[in-house]
């Protein structure tokens, strides 16, 4: 089986952080918990723009702050419910 | 009385202040794990061409993505509503000094505050990049 939309989100954040994917919950905060940078989220939007094929606009992305928010918006991106 | 060099201060005009440091291989790792698409991001073409005819291109990507944070810092801006670092192109005059120019929703903000000068300095040493931006009237 493939891997979930879930799963690879959290990879790529986990990957960004240097964190293990298992700490990551649907309220840890990037930037409270995640200690996000600017270049953090630069990088973080191209990783998931590569990974996924979408378009990210920075306004967009800005609106997102937590992990259950992204791996959301993703699914949103996708079409998938 | 201790308010003085203050108001002296807001007497030159001077509007905003901002700073920005970074290591260098931070960026360098960005861009070698990110590629071409993290540099658009960041960067106009005319940078990224300048940055990669130098022999350390890094050095001179790190101090411009430095000026970029430190201009943002000294609007009082985060990335984000409509504004990215694409909008400030940094450029070097004919004696090789920086200024910068701002499109976009940056510029609309600057012409809103009455910001019409933005004074830049960048330098880098070693492992570090560093810049600083002051707005004036």
């Amino acid at each position: 089986m493939s891997e979930s939309i879930e799963a690879r989100a959290k990879r790529l954040i986990a990957e960004q952080f240097g964190v293990d994917p298992e700490e990551l919950k649907p309220e840890t905060h990037l930037v409270k918990d995640l200690k996000m940078e600017s270049l953090d989220k630069i990088e973080l939007i191209a990783a998931f723009e590569e990974e996924f094929d979408i378009e990210i606009p920075e306004e967009e992305a800005e609106r997102n702050v937590t992990v259950g928010q992204v791996i959301e918006y993703v699914k949103a991106k996708l079409g998938v419910k | 009385m201790e308010n003085r060099g203050f108001l002296l201060g807001l007497d030159t005009g001077i509007k905003g202040l901002g700073v920005d440091l970074m290591e260098i291989e931070r960026l360098k790792r960005s861009v070698e794990r990110r590629g071409r698409r993290l540099l658009e991001k960041i960067f106009t073409e005319e940078e990224i061409r300048y940055c990669f005819s130098m022999g350390e291109p890094y050095q001179h990507l790190a101090a411009r993505f430095c000026l970029k944070e430190a201009v943002l810092k000294a609007f009082g801006l985060g990335l984000g509503r409509g504004v990215t670092l694409r909008d400030i192109e940094v450029k070097l005059n004919e004696l090789g000094k920086p200024y910068v120019e701002i499109h976009g929703r940056l510029k609309e903000k600057a012409e809103k505050s009455g910001v019409s000068r933005i004074i830049v300095s960048m330098s880098h040493s070693g492992e570090y990049a560093i810049a600083v931006a002051i707005l004036t009237g």
